[in-house]
């Protein structure tokens, strides 16, 4: 059984995969529910299939304990959502608990101790992701203080350039009372926060127009280098990249203006080539990224030990036990992805990259059926943010590109990560059940755009999204600014 | 209100995640197999507990390399053989090399039948993996293991027409049975460094052998009146202070182009190197892969040729005889033999011929791939009628009048400045007029090529020829 079971593992994360994207092509709400049940079935049975391997490998009785908190967890976290928020995405929900399902058992593979750390953090996480969908309604004046957020975040990083400890060459985490956190996670929030409610601000809007006015365009500007140049001086390059993308995406959905991604692809290529210029472990990181095998004892060692793991596992992988991902370094943070596929194998790496795809198309459809332009800017920011975040640690891993440190949202081990991503979850979960309590009519189940029926020819297929023409219809209705 | 902006952000992301996970489809099923044979990755020892080495066969079907149990009942690496394959086989642990190195993720993936392989994944049994068969041929690997004898050195047998290696011995030897237990003593002996392939790693001074490239180069700048080339040697030649001599002093008195090359004549051949167009001698020793990379799998040294137009009298004399800085592998002239004997084509260097699962159902075939023309089929003619001379009236002539006929070079290349020690070489095929096998020998400080070189190749070709 032991022996097949990566097998299994591989059919039940293709078969969830598959409905992530399937499920769109079921117009029925009823039928709808019947694969969401589907999907909570088959995350079950990859949760439990990969502790069953993990216990017949180890024979270590409290790998069964472990696997019993969790599945309590993960069905706590479906029920109590459906129940509070009936309004929510389902697949959202469901992706949550997927990603952690497979998170939980490669990290008790990879250590018991971090396996339940990152079981209690995420514990609290789900509690911090029930309780927000609720505050968020509650708490909607807090958009106009969102130069507070602003300064706050600033404040928490120059705390980290004078006392931050160093990593890897990296200031990046901070030491609070014995407990190091990583505060760039929660900074990107503040930062988010900040730029919505800047860019949106009424004040400071064309009445007509509805365009922001120059002056607001330029102070965010201005803030927005700040922290970047920050990060620039802790040397972490990941953090500043993602704060850079994370504001030119935002900045664009507020202004439609094209020029802001040309402008701001041209001056993030002109910022990499200084970035390179500048600081050694950038071209340490180039060069192991052109070849890492040239340089294996040395800078290329991690990747290239990560394309071993990757190489060596092939489609079905190892199997649980079966590797060698401890030879990784960095493996439950960054390098998660390499021992997926190293030990369940590439097809179910490969589907990582998909349900983290189809969380990404789902933020972005939120965005889309959200009326308020504040909270759609506020969900462009969050897509981004989960978005690109996912493209620089995959990328990193695979060698699609060099290598940025930074971890798997919802995958990696690490208790910022892992909270900051379930807040970033269920604030998304909270502006969709704001935005149909808004006044949208709303029918239950989830779709793409609540606004509109599904055309029947289309289909959402996983096999080719490229040729998913537009299923959705664009929103006709004027945007309402509450 | 069109979103516009929103699609924009969704196709952006959306491509780029298509990119990743084509990219990563990619990497998993094309690249894998040379980055998983990187000596550096440590993980087939994970594959090991997965799947059982597959076995290595010779072309008779004798196995060269297989899973056994030893006497305590621990599985090990056989290899029957012993010393006799050990270079070209290789050894599996430690590390790896040859064959075994070549082909060790195929011999560590297992394509035995689906079911078979779930039920014994079920049971939690190990899987058998793929079979490699060579070109190998034990009956000759043998015969060139005896005729090199207690020589350090290397002889290489290959197929003229397709370039399957049909024998590799290199000398000293060691025994891949019990390579990890005799790990520091082999790998620590620098003296006879037993672990290095002579035969495809060891750089040594061509010495006359070089002459073929310096005869092909003369003949090409001299396309039709070559023949009429003559030279009077008086057993040395002196140009500004430095002095070539003929081998053991001889003189070889009035020789035309053929005999010089019959002959070896050091002095004739230097007059020659001295009125060739230097830049012009250099892209032709390119053309015939000094400098550059070989066609083959097999992990080789590579070959030097370092004269321009700026070298001075004294290296250009040295080099048109193979002495000076230029330095050759005996698989690169065995390759250049073999593509005189194929009407210039020279093939790519193959040993391995097909893989099967260890059921022996063929997954694939290695058909003999040519590499390039590296001289026209005419200029191959004439090179390949020279080289007959050789062993009819030259310093190959022991190789006269036998059951079967041989075109080579002898060669005898000096190391050291103590006069008279050189190594012993000879290179050359069997049956011009439809080549069957190239036969490649070097045997350090063997003295001059017609000395050991030469009746090490005769020894061969007669195990070839049936006539022992």
């Amino acid at each position: 059984m032991a022996g097949i079971s990566k097998y299994l593992i591989a059919i039940f994360a293709i078969f969830y995969t598959f409905h992530c994207f399937a499920v769109f092509s079921y117009g029925n709400d009823r039928e709808r529910r019947v694969f969401y049940v589907f999907q909570n079935v088959l995350m079950v049975l990859t949760h439990l299939l990969g502790f069953y391997v993990l216990y017949v490998k180890t024979s270590d009785q409290s790998m069964l304990i472990l696997c019993f908190l969790e599945e309590l967890l993960l069905f706590a976290m479906i029920v109590l959502f459906r129940t509070l928020y009936p309004t929510a995405s389902r697949l959202i929900t469901n992706n949550i608990c997927m990603l952690l399902a497979i998170s939980f058992v490669i990290l008790a593979r990879l250590s018991y101790t971090r396996a339940m750390k990152q079981f209690v953090i995420a514990s609290f996480g789900v509690a911090a992701a029930l309780l927000i969908p609720f505050l968020i309604k509650r708490i909607d004046g807090i958009r106009y203080y969102y130069w507070a957020a602003g300064i706050a975040g600033l404040v928490v990083l120059l705390a980290m350039l004078t006392r931050g400890t160093v990593t890897n060459g990296s200031k990046i985490s901070l030491g609070i009372g014995g407990f190091s956190f990583l505060p760039s996670e929660f900074v990107r929030l503040l930062f988010i926060f900040f730029i919505a409610g800047m860019l949106t601000d009424e004040e400071h809007r064309n009445k007509n127009t509805g365009r922001v006015d120059i002056q607001q365009l330029i102070s965010s500007a201005v803030i927005a280098i700040s922290y970047v140049g920050i990060l620039a001086l802790c040397k972490d390059l990941g953090s500043a990249l993602m704060f850079s993308v994370i504001y030119m995406f935002m900045l664009y959905t507020a202004t439609k203006a094209p020029l802001v991604l040309i402008g701001g692809a041209a001056g993030m290529a002109g910022a990499s080539v200084l970035g390179y210029r500048l600081f050694a472990h950038v071209r340490n990181r180039v060069r192991a990224f052109i070849d890492p095998f040239s340089d294996i004892e040395g800078a290329g060692y991690q990747v290239a030990q990560s394309l071993f793991a990757i190489g060596t596992g092939s489609w079905f992988g190892l199997g649980l036990m079966g590797g060698s991902p401890k030879s990784i370094p960095e493996v439950s943070k960054d390098f998660i992805f390499a021992a997926i596929a190293e030990e369940m194998g590439g097809l179910v790496a490969l589907c990582v990259i998909f349900i983290s795809l189809s969380n990404f198309l789902m933020f972005m459809n939120i965005s889309m059926s959200i009326s308020s332009i504040y909270l759609r800017l506020m969900a462009v920011g969050l897509a981004v943010n989960y978005g690109f975040q996912v493209i620089l640690t995959i990328g990193g891993v695979t060698k699609f590109i060099p290598l940025t440190g930074i971890t798997l949202p919802l995958v990696s081990y690490g208790g910022s990560s892992v909270l900051v991503t379930l807040i970033c979850f269920s604030i998304i979960q909270g502006l969709y059940v704001l935005s149909h309590e808004m006044g949208d009519p709303y029918d239950g189940g989830d779709r793409y755009d609540t606004d509109d029926r599904y055309d029947g020819d289309y289909r959402y297929d996983t096999d080719d999204p490229y040729e998913t023409d537009d299923p959705y219809h664009d929103d006709d209705r004027n945007e309402e600014y509450y | 209100m069109r979103k516009t902006e929103l699609w924009v952000i969704v196709y952006i992301f959306l491509t780029i995640f298509i990119a990743m996970s084509g990219y990563f489809v990619y990497s998993v099923q094309f690249s894998t197999k040379e980055v998983i044979n990187d000596t550096h990755n440590t993980r087939k020892k994970d594959l090991e507990k997965q799947v059982i080495r597959g076995t290595i066969y010779a072309s008779d079907g004798s196995v060269l390399a297989q899973e056994a149990l030893n006497s305590e009942g621990v599985e090990v690496r056989n290899y029957p053989y012993k010393e006799m394959f050990a270079h070209v086989v290789g050894y599996s642990v430690m590390g790896s090399s040859g064959v075994e190195n070549a082909a060790d993720v195929d011999l560590l993936t297992s394509n035995a039948p689906v079911s078979e392989k779930l039920q014994k994944e079920m049971a939690g049994i190990r899987n058998t993996g793929d079979s490699i068969y060579t070109s190998l041929r034990p009956d000759l690997q043998e015969a060139c293991y005896r005729a090199l004898g207690d020589n350090k050195g290397a002889i290489i047998v290959m197929d003229a027409k397709t370039g399957f290696i049909y024998a590799m011995v290199s000398k000293p030897d060691f025994d891949p049975n019990t390579v990890s237990e005799n790990w520091a003593s082999i790998s620590e002996d620098e003296e006879n460094s037993p672990l290095i392939n002579r035969a495809t790693q060891g750089l040594y001074p061509p010495g006359s052998t070089f002459k073929i490239v310096t005869l092909h180069e003369y003949m090409r700048e001299h396309p039709i009146d070559y023949e009429n080339y003559s030279y009077d040697c008086t057993g040395r030649i002196s140009v500004e202070d430095s002095t070539i001599e003929c081998y053991h002093g001889s003189v070889h008195g009035h020789e035309d182009l053929i005999n010089s090359f019959a002959d070896s004549c050091n002095t004739s051949f230097t007059n020659i190197g001295l009125s060739l167009d230097i830049p012009k001698l250099s892209d032709t020793a390119e053309r015939l892969l000094f400098n550059r990379v070989l066609p083959t799998d097999l992990s080789y040294s590579r070959s030097r040729f370092s004269l321009s137009s700026i070298s001075d009298t004294k290296t250009v004399m040295q080099s048109s005889i193979g002495q000076g800085k230029t330095l050759i592998t005996p698989l690169h002239l065995a390759l250049i033999t073999q593509a005189i004997a194929n009407d210039g084509v020279m093939m790519r260097a193959q040993e391995i011929v097909k893989k099967t699962n260890y059921q022996g159902v063929l997954l694939k075939e290695y058909k003999p791939e040519k590499y390039r023309q590296v001289m026209t089929a005419s200029e191959a003619g004439e090179m390949k009628r020279y080289m007959e001379q050789v062993c009819i009236t030259g310093t190959g002539k022991k190789l006269n009048n036998l059951p079967y006929k041989v075109a080579g070079k002898t060669g005898s290349a000096e190391f050291s400045k103590v006069k008279g020690e050189s190594h012993s070489w000879f290179t050359g095929f069997s049956n011009p007029d439809d080549p069957a096998i190239v036969v490649t020998v070097i045997a350090e400080n063997g003295g001059s090529g017609s000395e050991t070189a030469v009746p090490a190749a005769k020894y061969v070709f007669d195990a070839y020829y049936g006539a022992i």
